[in-house]
């Protein structure tokens, strides 16, 4: 058998090139590492105008220069997995700054900090407790009958059992990188939330620590998360902004508020474990969560490649719901990628931002009834309305990701189907 | 058992002779008379006060040594004599047991050195050694925390050792799920090992070290997230998770024990309270509610 040859010479200059690169790399990060840098997140003004417990209410100040502000103000709902910065995690990338540039009146809940002592704090109390608080006042302060609702991740499902019980207070419900179909094996998450025996967990907890779950995170894929993310740094630590950017990115990942025991416990039982939210059988405060109540105009965003929640887990949800104008929007990013990404800065924001304009105002001249006692089904105008093909066209797409949507996306990555 | 009859009356014999002769001793110790006196022929007071006290010890070793010859104490010592190596053997037997087995399982993972693993394969992994020490610690050593304890300090003592043994189950599980978790790796470089050879068979190498980096990297992931998806992995996060849990109860049933000698409040009295203000919370908020809205 032939020996394999090895071009040894070749090897050894490169490695001595990289050598010579890599010293001239780290005297330059010396420097960037020691001068001042600008880490900040979140520093988009805001002032806090609602508190109740460890829960508050953040009302953006309109930019100056910006467009005219909406009527409806929106309401966004962060999870209480992570907290909400991470919406206005840096000036150039801000989803807040997108926003309120636009013209958005923009309020935004911060769950806080749970402690010890709110480890008895179910969803219901969450959902009809802070959040209708929250939702009462801002209708109360802005005078308006109706507010637009926007929810983020387990804050997108809070938002639909919301909108589901409370329909007559939402205009517009949009939902980012919402799980609310948990019968998939799409994603670890869902694999590993189906045999954990949340009762123990909690009973020994009480809370669900916030490092657990961040732990947890970082086993879905410590090659990436562990490893190669931190040689990434290593590689660009001479670049500035590279360096800043990525700490704001640790400061907000590593910076996991506690979840209360008895929310999570509902949440990994009725939802992860017995998927009844979907299955139109979730009770809530003694209350039935009947999707066929949403039936406000909404938008579902989610990411082609987020492992957390995968798209099997959010695109479902505009099939069951009342509401005949729906569209989901998948990206081709991340589940974080989706909010920090320079690419989908320019589809993310701007595509709720123009969703939101072309509803404002709209139903008004319909004179659609947003009561309690409206029909489970409303018939908004003409436009979007093909409740026949919505249900034909949703793609079935597990176990094909990377090439199901390679097809439908259109040429900006955005894929439409209402 | 007839050697035990014929054994035990010899040794009974000679330990009593022994007991007697250690009787008379301490006995004429005893009574020697070498007080030291005064110019008055008296003992001196603190001397006098020695010599009794001694002279009681002796008096109390001639009375053990004479009652340890009685032979209903003597049949007691030996039947003591008879057990104690009997519960040494138990222990000692239990733990070479443990020993053995586990070194037979070294010497069969020495043997299986030079056997392949497939790629991307995570039912087959050798993680025996740790499961066999894992049966060892379950089956044989951890009766001894289970034995029953007596008195006062009854329940602080079965509290320390529920702890311990959890603490032991736990510390096993981590092993075997660390063991899992290092797998991949291991599978990924033998693999990247017999990548590069196949490279430089067709001259192919790369130059550019970052790429045999994003090779290796891709490998790991690939091989991580077949693991993930094994049971075998479920199954050991499922047992380590569990064992934690069990060990955090165990150890906060001790913290319990110990907060309730210091002036502050259990977890359980705190956990009352809170729950006491959460129903009377929600309980304001509904009246309000409802008087808000009459």
């Amino acid at each position: 058998m032939e020996k394999p040859k090895i071009p040894v010479d070749m090897i050894l200059k490169h490695l001595a090139e990289q050598a010579e690169v890599h010293q001239i790399r780290v005297q330059k990060a010396t420097d960037v590492l020691l001068s001042d840098l600008e880490t900040e997140i979140a520093a988009t003004p805001y002032e806090v105008v609602y508190e109740e417990d460890r829960v508050k209410l953040k009302h953006y100040r309109a930019v100056h220069g910006a467009e005219q502000t909406m009527k409806t103000p929106l309401l966004v709902v962060y999870a209480l997995i992570n907290r909400e910065t991470m919406l206005d995690l840096q000036p150039q990338r801000s989803v807040v700054k997108n926003f309120l540039a636009n013209g958005i009146n923009l309020y935004m809940v911060d769950w806080g900090y749970p402690t010890y002592k709110d480890k008895f704090l179910t969803i219901d109390d969450h959902v009809n407790g802070y959040m209708d608080d929250m939702v009462n006042f801002v209708m109360e302060r802005e005078k308006v009958e109706q507010i637009n609702l926007m929810g983020i991740c387990m804050g997108g499902t809070f938002c639909v059992i919301y909108s589901a019980l409370h329909p007559h207070k939402i205009k517009n419900l949009v939902t980012t990188v919402c799980p609310t179909n948990f019968d998939t094996r799409q994603g670890l998450l869902h694999i590993w939330m189906k045999w954990l025996d949340v009762d123990k967990m909690i009973d020994t907890f009480g809370n669900m620590p916030g490092d657990l779950m961040n732990f947890g995170f970082l086993l879905l894929n410590p090659a990436r998360l562990m490893i190669d993310k931190y040689i990434g740094f290593l590689e660009n630590m001479d670049n500035k902004p590279f360096v800043e950017n990525f700490v704001r990115m640790e400061k907000w990942i590593f910076d996991s508020p506690d979840v209360p025991g008895e929310t999570f416990r509902q949440f990994i039982k009725d939802l992860y474990q017995k998927n009844l939210l979907i299955e139109n059988r979730l009770v809530i405060g003694g209350r039935h969560v009947d999707l066929g109540k949403v039936t406000m105009p909404m938008l579902n965003i989610y990411a082609q490649y987020d492992h957390l929640v995968p798209p099997e887990a959010a695109a479902k949800i505009t099939d069951v719901v009342g509401s005949r104008d729906t569209e989901n929007v998948c990206l081709d990013t991340g589940h974080i990628g989706i909010y920090v990404s320079s690419k989908t800065q320019k589809e993310f924001a701007p595509k709720i931002i123009n969703w939101l304009k072309e509803h404002e105002g709209r139903y008004e001249q319909a004179g659609q009834d947003h009561t309690e006692n409206a029909p489970d089904r409303v018939h908004p105008p003409a436009k979007n309305i093909s409740p026949g093909v919505k249900r034909s066209e949703e793609p079935n797409h597990a176990g094909k990701k990377g090439l199901f949507f390679n097809d439908l996306q259109d040429k900006q990555g955005i894929r439409k189907h209402t | 058992m007839s050697e035990n009859e014929h054994a035990g009356p010899d040794l009974q014999t000679m330990v009593m002779e022994w007991f007697k002769t250690v009787g008379r001793f301490w006995g004429e110790t005893g009574q020697e008379d070498g007080s030291p006196t005064d110019e008055d022929g008296q003992p001196k007071e603190a001397e006098r006060l020695s010599i009794e006290a001694y002279a009681a010890l002796m008096k109390t070793y001639h009375a053990f040594s004479s009652a340890m010859s009685e032979p209903s104490a003597m049949d007691s010592l030996l039947r003591t004599t008879t057990i104690l190596p009997g519960i040494t053997t138990t222990l000692l037997a239990t733990g070479m047991k443990g020993y053995f087995a586990l070194q037979q399982q070294i010497i069969d993972k020495i043997g299986k050195i030079g056997t392949r693993t497939d790629s991307y394969r995570f039912d087959a992994i050798d993680e025996e050694t740790l499961r066999t020490w894992s049966e060892i610690y379950q089956k044989e050593i951890r009766q001894f925390f289970n034995i029953p304890q007596f008195g006062l300090s009854r329940f602080y003592q079965e509290r320390v050792n529920q702890a311990l043994d959890k603490l032991n189950i736990f510390s096993t599980s981590l092993a075997v799920f660390l063991h899992l978790l290092r797998q991949p790796f291991e599978k990924s470089y033998r693999m990247m090992h017999e990548k590069i050879e196949e490279l430089t068979r067709s001259g192919n190498l790369p130059e550019d070290s970052r790429a045999y980096y994003q090779m290796w990297i891709k490998i790991l992931e690939g091989h991580f997230m077949t693991l993930f998806q094994s049971p075998e992995y479920n199954k050991t996060l499922r047992e380590t998770l569990d064992a934690l849990e069990d060990y955090l109860a165990a150890r906060g049933r001790i913290l319990q024990d110990m907060l309730q000698s210091l002036p502050v409040p259990s977890r359980k009295e705190m956990e009352d309270l809170c729950k006491e203000v959460y129903l009377l919370k929600k309980k304001i908020r509904s009246l309000e509610k409802a008087n808000s809205k009459e």
